[in-house]
């Protein structure tokens, strides 16, 4: 029953609650980063850092913080983590820094990480806090990592791997690969450009927003389906006792 | 706590203690991490220059930027225990949609005469400035350094509408040419530096000579001859 309850904490912000897809969140770093797949990735990491430990420190001090000052609180431990992340992407993976750039400091005021603290790491037990900000990160970092992977196809032609994360071979699959004989690529360079960005996001959210549209429809069908279900089962009892009754009457004029 | 003030204070101060005292700790392993690790190694875009030559960075240069050109690193190249010359890591700026990054490398000694003629003995383009343009543009470096493109003329290739990208490699390596004349000519770096002599300074006519009516100074040859 408990373990019930805690998984959809977990699973509910990959797909129902996604907080790019569904909540429109953390747009600004969506459309920033994902030229890239694996910036997007590498951007994803840090997020779920950020997210998943700020998470279990405000869970942890629930009760400590006072209401009046939780705010500035919240603020600095999530700036503590975004520093940390920092500190640690431009010693260990200096080429990730300097491709995130600045979008790794603007963690620090990314609505996802404030809004999860202030919604729910504030009011939950720290286990759950933990499947919250694992559940966030995960899906935030999939879903930026699904709208590079078309940036950068469309873009490039390529997918390239190794160039972010230098502990891997530099490899370049080409995907769309140049006409045979000629110069012309089937890439579309508009798709790395802002443009491109607002263009991919716009469409993933219309695709997301016609199948929410069309569950509902379905959901909206089936109540309907058992309303008239209901009426027709009330409508054959009434028949049903109305029938008895005459029955009954006729017997007794016997 | 009953004074909610004081209780606010200390809650906030804490955390800020804390805080700064994890983020100072972390800082400081990392520095340690950092000066143990730092790798005076080439990267593979500088080595692609030349595979036979040894790198060494230039451990005491200061980026600069010119004209919206900067040089990233200078390494010193060497075959053998004979000096060649240097290479460098360049960013060129924004012409397009991203930054044009390449590395260049420049051998032998200069003369005043021969220093706006220098050409670089290899250009490894990393990034052309835009999607797809990376190629074209390492088209248009191949022909500076196989002395097919002049620097001073006009960019003009036929592959794909790269001028912009093109246009900012040819200033880019004219400012980087500028750098390498300066460095062997009593730069930073010493090494293998051609040192002018006084005979080297005297044909060097973009030197000017200034004049009165008493008195003319000729900057070439440090003479003063008074009239009258």
């Amino acid at each position: 029953m408990e373990k019930s309850k805690k998984l959809p904490i977990f699973l509910d912000p990959l797909l129902k609650a996604n907080p790019l897809f569904v909540m429109v969140l953390g747009t600004c770093p969506a459309l920033a980063v994902t030229t890239s797949f694996e910036a997007a990735i590498g951007m994803g990491m840090l997020f779920t850092f950020v997210v998943l430990f700020s998470n279990i420190i405000i869970s942890a001090l629930r009760k400590v913080i006072p209401d009046e000052i939780r705010t500035p609180c919240f603020i600095v431990v999530i700036a503590t983590f975004v520093t940390i992340v920092k500190i640690l992407s431009s010693t260990f993976l200096p080429e990730l820094y300097s491709t995130l750039g600045v979008f790794v400091s603007l963690l620090v005021v990314n609505c996802i990480v404030l809004g999860r603290a202030e919604a729910f790491a504030s009011q939950n037990t720290v286990v759950d806090s933990i499947l919250d900000g694992l559940g966030n990160g995960v899906g935030y970092t999939w879903a930026i990592g699904a709208i590079a992977l078309v940036r950068e196809v469309l873009g490039t032609g390529t997918l390239t791997f190794g160039k972010t994360f230098t502990f891997i071979p530099e490899t370049t699959l080409p995907i769309l690969a140049k006409f045979p004989g000629s110069t012309f690529s089937a890439a579309m360079p508009v798709f790395r450009s802002n443009a491109g960005g607002f263009l991919v996001l716009g469409i993933a959210l219309a695709i997301i927003a016609a199948i929410e549209n069309e569950k509902k429809r379905k959901e909206k069908e089936k109540e309907k389906a058992k309303v008239a279900a209901a009426k027709a089962a009330a409508a054959k009892a009434a028949a049903a006792k109305a029938m008895a009754a005459s029955e009954a009457a006729a017997e007794g004029g016997k | 706590m009953k004074n909610k003030y004081l209780q606010c204070a200390l809650v906030l101060s804490s955390i800020c203690v804390v805080s700064a005292g994890a983020i100072g700790a972390l800082n400081y392993v990392a520095e340690v991490y950092k000066a143990e690790h730092q790798t005076d190694e080439a990267p593979a875009t500088i080595t692609a220059l030349d595979k036979d030559a040894l790198f060494q960075k230039v451990k005491d240069f200061v980026p600069v930027k010119t004209l919206g050109v900067t040089i990233n690193e200078v390494y010193k190249m060497t075959k053998g225990n004979a000096f060649l010359g240097y290479a460098y890591d360049v960013d060129g700026g924004r012409p397009v949609g991203n930054n044009l990054l390449f590395t260049i490398s420049f051998t032998g000694a200069i003369t005043p005469e021969t220093k706006g003629s220098v050409k670089p003995t290899a250009i490894h383009v990393v990034s052309g400035g835009d999607a797809g343009y990376t190629e074209i543009v390492q088209t248009y470096g191949d022909m500076v350094v196989n002395g097919e493109a002049n620097l001073d003329e006009n960019v003009k290739i036929a592959l794909g509408s790269t001028s912009k990208s093109s246009t900012a490699l040819q200033k880019a390596i004219k400012i980087v040419r500028d750098e390498y004349c300066d460095r062997m000519n009593g730069g930073p770096a010493k090494e293998g530096a051609y040192m002018p002599t006084l005979e080297d300074e005297c044909n060097d006519y973009s030197l000017p000579v200034f004049s009165s009516d008493a008195v003319t100074f000729d900057m070439r040859t440090g003479f003063v001859s008074y009239l009258g």
